[in-house]
């Protein structure tokens, strides 16, 4: 910080640099030499039980790739950062619309949106493992006076709707940040061009394809990355939902390094599994940058 | 410019020579008082904490030594015990469960109670089967402190209505009382037999038991006989006959059951708490909760269940071991055992304390106390991938009552799983 | 924006029907229940049978959970508040400033969000505990601050984009140092978008349980998200009635802050990503 008293005999260069460092210091303690740890972890058969522990090599590596479950994993959460990324992108787009027309109330409705958001996720967990639950879940309860089924569903005891269940609890949590986020961009986009595109004769549809969703393009970008990442990471509401099941059907990724390394005790095995994981987010991103460079 | 590269990467290089070891300096024992560190959960928990404060504050005030909690939810006790051991902060006593004291002890930091309290304090305060709990290769790591049985729970007036006032003593017997409980057409659901996480695997055992397998061999190696294809296949019955339900964990049976809506479940003597905090007066628990035998095969076998207790762990690194003993004899003391009988129903163990009237005219407990004298280990309690094992069995019983695969399949499955787990 | 055409009516109330169900419903569930007595908490009916404040009373005299509540405001703002700073900090050296290694470092915050951070937790206990930082807030502050920095550099790096270079190149023909520049000219042009990184730092820290429950365990000092969890979620029994209402109570007091900062919060939530 004394830098910037005698800031005159700094060049920008160095200012530059003295303004990433404080960043650049907790983020190498924090996460880069936690994260090398990590990798070189997945070498070894360290676990949670005994400080001490061997090199084996590629064995855990082996271990994961020859477990049949694992690619069902990798495509459970497919399916869940996917899906938990779209559904709520898509309602709280929706949703942002409808509040940025500004009736009576809109303001208010914005604010308490934000409530949802937060709840302690594992207190959404509960509640939605009681709306959805099969003997005296909310929703049950309320299909039957409805008359709509005789029976109760078990929605969650079922491999199919409890993927469906948890995607939809974890949307209801994260719909308002995309709310907020995407109210945000829906301001921004320049009113004159709306009016400008009015006198040409465009319709809603038309104002919407051509001119508020490029204006909101580099925002829905940034958006659906950082949601995609959260839903990866994400782990506390389908671990109170259904811990992963029935028969492994809510496994995702995340699930599968906390339980691998918090209930198995296999801090190698779960090393391993986030580093295939981090390779596998890399590989993608890099494709997917290159496109993005290429269609520019 | 460069400089401040430079130092960037040298933070780089040097950061993790810094943070290797992670060994923490402790301070040498020192005469007078001391302040131990005491770990668990119970101290967090709004039925419990007052309790356990009062625990801690008379021993602090009666010894002038000090105590510190440290507490996690239940769920999360063993690895954060774990992780704590790893770092090295101070630890010196540590409420346990079974599983968390089988756990913890895999990793060879508990200390020998045999050379602590000696062999003759621990044989005279406490039953031999009590003590065989908390032994692990003729060490004694974990001084009992609260011990019964897993065993049924069922709920007497639902069973009246159903036609039923004695309890079903035969797995014929328990068929027909369910299928009269669910003939009774209350919604009730007839038995809520763990579907979903660990608990299912551990609801599965003694069934096995009762028919008459195990899952493991005496060597540790799959046994699985033909009895389990049976067991599995009675559950897909009692599924497909509606006397038992998918998505039913510990937590919703306890719910369901305290709402008056299941008549038996798998559970211990906790099962108090919830109907307690549902409503029901604690001295009338047993009119609503009461425990049973399990139902036997054939008139005249032994009645199955599973060990449950909680028990108290001294760390051998714990620089205050005689303070930390000194506590535990404490908490195990007839005074403090009562009251936490009293207060929160943890059954005590010691022969003094279980001997008093009180404990022996408990009605709530007596269920729960017959079953405890024939009680075995859940079958993964000395295993150090328990969670994986019950992991596998629990995917592989739920794909079969979901109708993916057969009885048959479930049980090969479980093999092969096993066999690569073990 | 939109003509208000009898498509755009439908699309419109339709919208805020469904949707308003979809997220006001289970809340008012979740009010439902903590205003219920305890005996009735699984009874179905909807405001519409016996009600209490029993509940809230109780979670608000109760002096252990309302000390949590402390702490969870003291940590999420100070963090919200650290995130900020440094975030600003980074992304206005990354979008107005050219060194090298620049890019490498951008994408290392970037890539820092895909690892588990279940694995990181061993690691950062081990070296909290070596620089004695463990069962303080600082143990807290600085990981809350690390896992908030990628999301708001980047946003941020997007707002400061936005400010066009000419600006800062008069102002220091006009002789202003670098500091001058940036607390005068730069940071007060891109302050709804740190609210919103403040915002969103707020809620990490305040939704966090695994890091929270594993660095700090002296009750004087513990969260909300993990005291609750660890209060309500027995080995016993499970309080639903007691975690809603508290995750009510607690959620009053930061929505009033949110509605309150909403202006900014909204308006600025990268509308600086938006203008190129």
């Amino acid at each position: 910080m004394t830098g910037f008293r005698n800031g005159g005999r700094l060049t920008d260069r160095q200012v530059g640099v003295l303004l990433v460092l404080p960043g650049v210091a907790v983020f190498i303690a924090v996460i880069l030499y936690p994260f090398i740890s990590a990798i070189a972890m997945s070498f070894t058969d360290r676990s949670l039980l005994n400080p001490n522990y061997d090199v084996v090599g590629f064995e855990n590596y082996m271990k994961v790739f020859s477990d049949p479950y694992f690619l069902q994993t990798v495509w459970t959460t497919i399916v869940f950062v996917v899906f938990s990324t779209l559904v709520p992108f898509t309602l709280g787009l929706i949703w942002a619309i409808v509040l940025n027309q500004g009736f009576r109330g809109s303001e208010f409705l914005r604010g308490v949106t934000l409530v949802n958001w937060i709840i302690p996720g594992t207190a959404i967990g509960f509640l939605w493992s009681w709306i959805f639950n099969g003997q005296y879940g909310i929703l049950n309860a309320l299909l039957m006076k409805l008359g709509l089924i005789d029976q109760n569903l078990s929605f969650l005891g079922d491999t199919t709707s409890a993927l469906v269940c948890v995607i939809i609890a974890r949307s209801w949590q994260m719909l308002p940040w995309y709310m907020a986020f995407l109210l945000g961009g829906l301001q921004g986009v320049p009113l004159e061009r709306i009016e400008a595109a009015r006198i040409d004769g465009a319709n809603n549809l038309q104002v919407f394809r051509y001119i508020v969703i490029p204006g909101m393009r580099q925002i829905f970008f940034l958006v659906l990355i950082l949601g995609a990442i959260g839903n990866l990471q994400h782990f506390d509401i389908p671990w109170t939902m259904t811990q992963g099941g029935p028969a492994r059907a809510t496994t995702t990724l995340s699930i599968e390094v906390y339980r691998t390394a918090f209930k198995n005790w296999k801090l190698g095995q779960a090393a391993t599994v986030g580093t295939i994981w981090a390779i596998l987010l890399l590989v993608f991103s890099i494709v997917y940058l290159k496109q993005v460079k290429e269609s520019d | 410019m460069k400089k401040l590269i430079s130092v960037i990467l040298a933070l780089l290089v040097l950061a993790p020579m810094v943070f290797a070891g992670g060994s923490s300096e402790t301070a040498a024992p020192a005469d007078g008082p001391v302040s131990i560190v005491w770990a668990g959960w119970s101290g967090e928990e709004e039925a419990t904490r007052d309790i356990f404060t009062k625990m801690r504050t008379t021993w602090e005030e009666e010894s002038g030594n000090s105590v510190q909690w440290v507490g996690w939810t239940w769920a999360d006790t063993a690895q954060q015990l774990l992780i704590r051991l790893q770092g090295g902060e101070q630890l010196d006593i540590a409420q346990a469960d079974i599983g968390i004291f089988n756990t913890i002890a895999q990793t060879g930091t508990l200390a020998d109670l045999n050379e602590i309290f000696g062999e003759e304090w621990l044989n005279e305060t406490f039953e031999q089967s009590t003590l065989a709990v908390g032994q692990i290769d003729g060490k004694q790591l974990g001084l009992p402190w609260s011990m019964a049985a897993i065993t049924m729970v069922y709920n007497p007036e639902i069973l009246s209505r159903a036609g039923w006032d004695t309890v079903p003593t035969t797995v014929e017997e328990f068929e027909q009382c369910l299928a009269d409980v669910a003939a009774l057409g209350e919604g009730i659901i007839p038995y809520g037999v763990s579907t979903k996480d660990d608990t299912a695997a551990g609801d599965l055992m003694p069934w096995l038991w009762t028919f008459g397998t195990t899952i493991f061999n005496e060597d540790g190696s799959v046994n699985l006989g033909p009895e389990a294809v049976e067991t599995i296949q009675w559950y897909k019955d009692m599924l497909a006959k509606g006397y038992i339900q998918m998505d039913i964990g510990r937590g919703d049976a306890r719910q369901l059951f305290a709402q008056g809506k299941m008549a038996f479940y798998d559970d211990a003597v906790v099962a108090k708490g919830q109907a307690v905090s549902a409503g029901v007066d604690p001295a009338e628990v047993v009119n609503v909760c009461s425990a049973m035998p399990r139902p036997v095969l054939n008139e005249g076998d032994e009645s199955q269940s599973t060990m449950w207790g909680h028990m108290l762990m001294i760390f051998d690194a714990s620089q205050y071991k005689e303070a930390a003993a000194e506590f535990a004899k404490h908490l195990v003391s007839d005074e403090v055992a009562l009251e936490y009988f009293e207060k929160n129903g943890m059954p005590p163990v010691t022969k003094s304390a279980s001997a008093t009237e009180e404990v022996q005219n408990d009605a709530y407990l007596k269920g729960f106390i017959e079953s405890t004298a024939t009680a075995r280990l859940d079958e993964t309690a000395r295993m150090t991938n328990a969670s994986e094992i019950k992991t596998i069995i629990v995917e592989e019983l739920q794909r079969t009552l979901l109708g993916q695969t057969s009885a048959e399949e479930c049980v090969e499955n479980m093999r092969t799983r096993l066999n690569a787990a073990i | 924006m939109f003509q208000k055409t009898l498509a755009f009516k439908i699309f419109f109330t339709v919208s805020l029907i469904l949707i308003g169900c979809f997220v006001f419903l289970p809340l008012l569930w979740m009010i439902n229940t903590a205003l219920k007595p305890s005996d009735q908490t699984f009874s179905l009916y909807f405001f519409t049978g016996p009600l209490t404040l029993d509940n809230i009373i109780g979670i608000l005299t109760d002096k252990t959970i309302m000390n949590y509540l402390k702490n969870s405001l003291i940590v999420s703002f100070l963090s919200s508040f650290m995130a900020t700073l440094v975030s600003s900090f980074a992304a206005y050296s990354f979008s107005k400033f050219r060194y090298r290694g620049r890019k490498i470092v951008m994408g290392a915050f970037m890539m820092s969000q895909a690892f588990p951070q279940a694995i990181l937790l061993l690691s950062i206990y081990l070296m909290m505990q070596r620089f004695g930082l463990l069962g303080s807030y600082w143990s807290l502050l600085i990981s809350y601050v690390v896992f908030t920095l990628p999301v708001g550099t980047w946003t941020l790096k997007g707002y400061f984009d936005g400010i066009p270079d000419s600006l800062i190149e008069s102002a220091k023909i006009d002789g202003a140092g670098n500091l001058r520049i940036m607390t005068r000219i730069v940071f007060p042009m891109a302050v709804p978008g740190m609210v919103s990184i403040a915002i969103y730092g707020f809620v990490w820290s305040w939704n966090d349980l695994l890091y929270a429950m594993t660095l700090v365990t002296d009750p004087a000092r513990r969260t909300l998200a993990p005291g609750l969890v660890m209060t309500y979620l027995g080995e016993a029994s499970t309080n639903w009635a007691a975690m809603m209402s508290a995750s009510i109570v607690a959620a009053i007091p930061v929505t009033l802050i949110f509605i309150f900062l909403q202006r900014y919060f909204i308006a600025g939530l990268t509308s600086g990503a938006v203008k190129e």
